[in-house]
């Protein structure tokens, strides 16, 4: 008799401790489908300092200086299929007391062109000239931005006050890109 | 990026690390399977052997920032959202952890008489371990950039976790020293089906302004994860499809590695009783199909500048930067430590019931008392800081033939985690259920740690014993 009752009650409470109510928030593990990391992040885009006795060379002007590197970021196909905007940012100063154009030259893998970014810098009369600009690629722009696979550089001092190897001043640019990503 | 949402997902479900504190089971003696928590436990049942595969069923997980609702919930917030805030508010410290133990036999004897014994256990038990740390700083820079954060340094080291797959094979024995003392010791023999580690990590990336260029940005890397029996899924992608062949590596795989366990119950009073345990000192050594991923090296990125005195092109900054910091994967061995788990416990029991005709018919568990209570101190080793806990317990026996032991548990996944457990036997049929943090079973979605342990097992004592 003292057994059945000893079974009865381990039984109730065991059956208790799993019957006792619990209770769950409704939860839906399927939103993690919805993961979409946006992240923005900025780098370095090119930067030059050319000294002005580096436009004179034995004596003599050198007006057109030209250079072509490689820029191979969108080889990358993770970074080209995510990206959703880039925002180039240039600031150029000039103490040099010359006129100067800065062409930036974006070329594909064939050296057509791709786009091309004129900067008009005046000569500094004494105080820095700074220019800022900024160029935002979306939609089109930014496809057509993806095709780049070269990026080429050529200064063009125009005619002014001829300079000596000792001249003062320097053709200054920093730039920066800010890349806007969606990641799903 | 669909991976990483799946893994991010069998994370936060399935996983619960190695917490592993079985503190309701701990020193427990009405359960043969308190002497996979203490060798030296005070357990002399004639005999005792496990239903298979249901004698011992545990599981636990626990998460220290955050909640499957704090992450899941049907709320109508965006995922994306509940995932920033999430991130937001934990730190490098927080953890995942999981861990699944099925005993698949198990069984026990007594040489010798109740006053001189020796106690043979022995068994076999697979289990499932991982341990991830949240990377909050490699988190935060996926989901924002570092556009945001100019001047902060990126901390690669918040990478680090492991996972692994064992199969235990195990024998114990334990001996009543003189009337005060019993001493044990289990040897165990490891073989691992999977095992993943990368817990060595060093490494940042920081952006900040510069004279000369936008930023001065480097990125230094010193990252490697080591893996065995897991380069197929890696390497080519492949989905786990579960099956025979996963299922027998994860029971019996190709590596091997030893173990032991110590452990003792030391009564100085009768009702007074101290015990501790060391578990778990060993290694795996991992030899089949293992690989280690490194990414190392430093890359300063300056732009992709022209130099117009010297008209020959670089190579470009993503080839520089592949050239600079290199993946790398190597075929070679590598050892495991076990994570070393320490369990203390004090113990006063009160309520003598001898006079009354009542027996405690469990072991000679603090002869014949009725009523316990004490404290519980447990430790684990981690690629961090030890996992701390401390327990104080209330143990009572509510009939000849049913124990109960409650618990208060303070540790860093919570303050309020009290537990239960019972274990009752009719016959020899003995059945036991405990479970954790029973205030979270109020909506168990917000809940940062669950364990639950089950088993049925049948017990014989002494004829004498009833």
């Amino acid at each position: 008799m003292e057994k059945k009752s000893t079974i009865r009650n381990i039984l109730s409470v065991l059956l208790l401790v799993f019957l006792t109510p619990s209770c769950s928030s409704d939860l839906d593990f399927n939103q993690s489908e919805d993961l979409l990391l946006t992240p923005v992040i900025v780098a370095n885009l090119t930067n030059f300092d050319v000294p002005a006795p580096d436009f004179v060379e034995g004596g003599v002007e050198t007006t057109v200086a030209f250079e072509v590197e490689n820029f191979d970021v969108f080889r990358d196909t993770f970074f080209r299929d995510n990206l959703q905007q880039a925002d180039f940012l240039f600031v150029i100063t000039n103490t040099i007391d010359r006129d100067y154009v800065i062409e930036l030259i974006l070329y594909d893998i064939f050296n057509n062109v791709v786009d091309s970014i004129v900067f008009n810098i005046p000569a500094s009369a004494g105080t820095p000239q700074v220019i800022t600009e900024k160029k935002t690629y979306q939609n089109a722009s930014l496809d057509q931005l993806k095709r780049t696979d070269k990026m080429g550089f050529r200064i063009t001092m125009l005619p002014g006050t001829p300079l000596t190897e000792s001249s003062a001043g320097s053709l200054k640019l920093k730039s920066s890109a800010t890349v806007y990503m969606e990641i799903e | 990026m669909k991976y990483i949402a799946i893994l991010w997902l069998t994370v936060l479900v399935s996983v619960n690390m190695l917490a592993q504190n079985k503190q309701i089971l701990y020193n427990f003696t009405a359960v043969p399977q308190s002497m996979m928590t203490n060798p030296g436990a005070d357990v002399s049942y004639k005999f005792y052997f496990g239903v298979p595969f249901l004698s011992g069923i545990s599981a636990n997980m626990g998460s220290t920032g955050f909640s499957a609702y704090d992450l899941f919930a049907d709320n109508g917030v965006d995922f994306n959202t509940k995932l920033q805030s999430v991130v937001n508010s934990t730190t490098n410290k927080d953890k995942l952890v999981f861990n699944e133990q099925l005993e698949i036999v198990t069984g026990g004897f007594r040489l010798g008489e109740r006053d001189n014994y020796t106690y043979v256990s022995f068994g076999m038990y697979q289990e499932i371990d991982a341990l991830i740390y949240v990377p909050k700083d490699p988190l935060l820079l996926a989901l924002n950039g570092n556009q945001d954060y100019i001047g902060k340094s990126f901390n690669l080291g918040d990478l680090n976790g492991r996972a692994e797959a064992v199969s235990v094979l195990h024998l114990g024995f334990h001996k009543n020293i003189n009337e005060k003392l019993i001493l044990g010791a289990r040897g165990k023999i490891y073989t691992s089906g999977f095992n993943a580690t990368t817990t060595n990590n060093s490494g940042y990336i920081y952006t900040i302004p510069s004279n000369t260029s936008m930023y001065e940005q480097v990125i230094y890397s010193d990252l490697q994860a080591h893996t065995s029996g897991l380069s197929n899924y890696i390497d080519n992608e492949r989905q786990f499809e579960g099956g025979k062949k996963a299922l027998q590596k994860a029971f019996l795989g190709p590596d091997l590695g030893l173990g032991l366990d110590l452990g003792f119950t030391y009564n100085p009073k009768e009702n007074i009783q101290w015990t501790g345990s060391v578990l778990d000192i060993g290694f795996i050594s991992h030899n089949n199909d293992t690989k280690i991923y490194t990414f190392k090296g430093v890359y300063d990125y300056q732009g992709v500048n022209p130099d117009f005195n010297n008209t020959s092109g670089t190579g470009g900054n993503f080839q520089d930067f592949q050239d600079a910091i290199p993946l790398d994967t190597i075929r070679t061995k590598y050892r495991t430590w076990r994570p070393v788990k320490i369990n203390a416990s004090y113990k006063y029991s009160f309520d003598d019931r001898r006079g009354g005709g009542d027996c405690n018919c469990y072991g000679d568990e603090n002869k014949g008392y009725k009523n316990g209570v004490g404290a519980q101190l447990y430790m684990m080793t981690t690629p961090k800081t030890p996992l701390v806990a401390l327990t104080g317990f209330y143990e009572r026996r509510l009939l000849t033939n049913l124990n109960m032991k409650a618990t208060y548990t303070v540790d860093s996944f919570s303050y309020t985690n009290i537990g239960l457990g019972l274990a009752g036997s009719i016959g020899a049929f003995n059945m036991y259920l405990m479970g954790d943090n029973l205030l979270a079973y109020r909506d168990l979605s917000k809940a940062k740690t669950l364990s639950l342990q089950f088993g049925i097992n049948f017990i014989f004592q002494d004829k004498d014993g009833e």
